[in-house]
């Protein structure tokens, strides 16, 4: 029964569900919190009738597609530089690494106080959640190029921009990806948290206000949202990633 | 086959070259080596691992600099990789992202050669690497064989004078090896190439060359050459033949004492570490 991917998916998605709506009926553990998917739908029905829903799912939208895209333009750009310059590269990785694995939300001070409270500091919470998994992806796959590539290109007398877009970003195409999906996962949840911690506007900001009213249907359905909207995001690297070859 | 001495296209001058690495006395990989190569000649390279092969091809190739003298193509000083001379490495290097068409159109689309005659032009490169029909597919797709036939196909792509070649058949198996051989040979025919091959291997060397320089270990310099005077094509025949016999011979005998005493300086070296 159980023969595919795809069955095995749904099967535990399922399995998952008939536990917490079985828990939700019982009323077993913490009845608060695991609220029936039936609320959870009307949740879902009654937010999306109201335009105010949108505009915030468009800030966080707005907020992280952007951050995202910068952190992708820089990062790959930065993490190129990084193993094309070794000693630049071998110099700076340490720095990187440590603000790699250092909680973002302590740049929001820092980031609020230049930026202010609005969609700027988001987008830039974005960027600085981004771009590290990014960077560090670019710069790991540069140091694992083929040298033989390069020097069959060089043997071309390659110039450099070609270098750059005909041998170093294919041959990242891999890491680059991983570090793109990882990316937007963090960007998306930089934003949120700014949102749900100071912001005035966005999805994570949503979800606080009906977790405060004690919405939980509501809230819950917001984070079916942000949810889908990961799917959604995964859904197009994907289809990025399938016509990659190899 | 007999050559005009005085056509030289390639010619190696004087080359020397050391490798520097910390703590330890400097490697002479190649002092004052000479070689000039006429035009249309098929010279095989051979020498003992680690003699300084692929540095002298790095050299000509114009990948590294050399320390002293300099590399001539049609009596013009080179500087850098030269568009008369095509590179084929020892390593698989193939690009994986690309198909067969795209692998061998590379250096053309770096040369601003518009995509319909790159496309026109890898067909038939393919074509002369006996590969028609697998334009479309991934080096992944194809054997180790193929593979380096497509390597070989993207260098010729830019019709290159001169085909550098540092042991393009060193990962293949015996049977894969002597066939592309024999490509190698036709294909230098068709283009009128002028082709030095690095290889190892005494019995290649003898099939495809008009003439072998044997390269001796540290310092590395060409210490001879013997002319190979043997009819082509060289099929089993030739190769079964005493004369075959006696070149390969020949070579071994002059190559033996330079493979020994590297193996003697490796484990001298590997000992002293201990
Ligand atoms: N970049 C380098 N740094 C330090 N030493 C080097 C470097 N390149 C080559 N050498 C040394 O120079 C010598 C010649 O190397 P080279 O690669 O030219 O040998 P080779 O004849 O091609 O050997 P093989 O048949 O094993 O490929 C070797 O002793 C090698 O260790
Ligand atoms: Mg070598």
């Amino acid at each position: 029964m159980l023969t595919t991917p795809t069955r095995v998916r749904a099967f535990s998605l399922f399995a998952i569900w008939l536990l917490w709506e079985v828990n939700a009926q019982i009323g077993w553990l913490v009845p608060e919190v695991f609220t029936p998917t039936s609320q959870i739908l009307a949740g879902l029905a009654e937010i999306s009738t109201s335009p105010v829903f949108y505009e915030h799912m468009f800030f966080t939208i707005l907020s992280t597609g952007v951050g995202f895209l910068i952190a992708v333009f820089a990062g790959t750009i930065l993490g190129i530089g990084m193993g094309a310059f070794r000693i630049v590269g071998r110099a700076l990785n340490p720095y990187i690494a440590a603000l790699a694995s250092s909680p973002k939300i302590i740049f929001l001070p820092v980031v609020m106080s230049f930026a202010g409270w609005g969609t700027e500091t988001k987008m830039t919470m974005a960027v600085i959640g981004a771009i590290f998994p990014i960077l560090l992806s670019a710069y790991a796959g540069m140091l694992s190029i083929n040298p033989v590539h390069i020097r069959v290109a060089k043997s071309f007398n390659i110039k450099w921009y070609d270098l750059i877009t005909k041998v170093y970003l294919p041959s990242l195409r891999h890491p680059l990806l991983v570090g793109f999906r990882l990316g937007f996962g963090a960007s998306l949840v930089s934003v949120v948290l700014t949102e749900a911690k100071f912001g005035e506007s966005g999805l994570g900001f949503l979800a606080m206000q009906y977790y405060g009213l004690y919405a939980i249907g509501k809230m819950f359905s917001v984070l079916v949202i942000l949810f889908a909207l990961a799917i959604i995001a995964n859904f197009l690297l994907d289809r990025f990633a399938t016509r990659v070859p190899h | 086959m007999t050559q005009k001495k005085d056509n030289v296209v390639l010619s190696v001058e004087q080359v020397s070259k050391s490798f520097y690495v910390e703590d330890e006395p400097p490697i002479l990989a190649l002092s004052e080596t000479d070689l000039e190569v006429q035009k249309g000649e098929f010279v095989a390279v051979i020498g003992p691992s680690g003699c300084g092969k692929s540095t002298l091809f790095n050299i000509i190739g114009g990948l590294i600099p050399s320390d002293t003298g300099r590399i001539m193509v049609d009596g013009r000083e080179t500087n850098g990789p030269d568009k008369q001379i095509g590179m084929v490495f020892q390593e698989e290097s193939t690009f994986a992202w690309r198909t067969v068409e795209q692998n061998i159109a590379f250096p053309l689309e770096l040369a601003g050669v518009p995509k319909a005659e790159r496309v026109k032009q890898a067909a038939h490169f393919a074509d002369l690497v006996g590969l028609s029909g697998f334009e479309k597919r991934y080096p992944a797709e194809l054997s180790g064989g193929m593979r380096q036939r497509v390597a070989l196909a993207r260098t010729l792509a830019l019709e290159p004078q001169i085909l550098l070649m540092d042991e393009p058949f060193a990962a293949l198996d015996e049977q894969t090896r002597m066939l592309l051989g024999e490509k190698i040979t036709e294909i230098r025919e068709e283009l009128d190439q002028t082709v030095l091959l690095i290889t190892h291997n005494i019995t290649e060397a003898v099939q495809l060359s008009d003439r072998v320089a044997i390269m001796s270990f540290r310092p590395g310099v060409i210490k001879r050459t013997i002319d190979i005077d043997l009819p082509r094509p060289r099929g089993p025949e030739t190769i079964s033949s005493d004369k075959f016999g006696h070149y390969v011979g020949e070579i071994w005998a002059d190559l033996r004492e330079e493979a020994a005493r590297g193996l003697r300086e490796s484990e001298k070296a590997l000992a002293d570490e201990h």
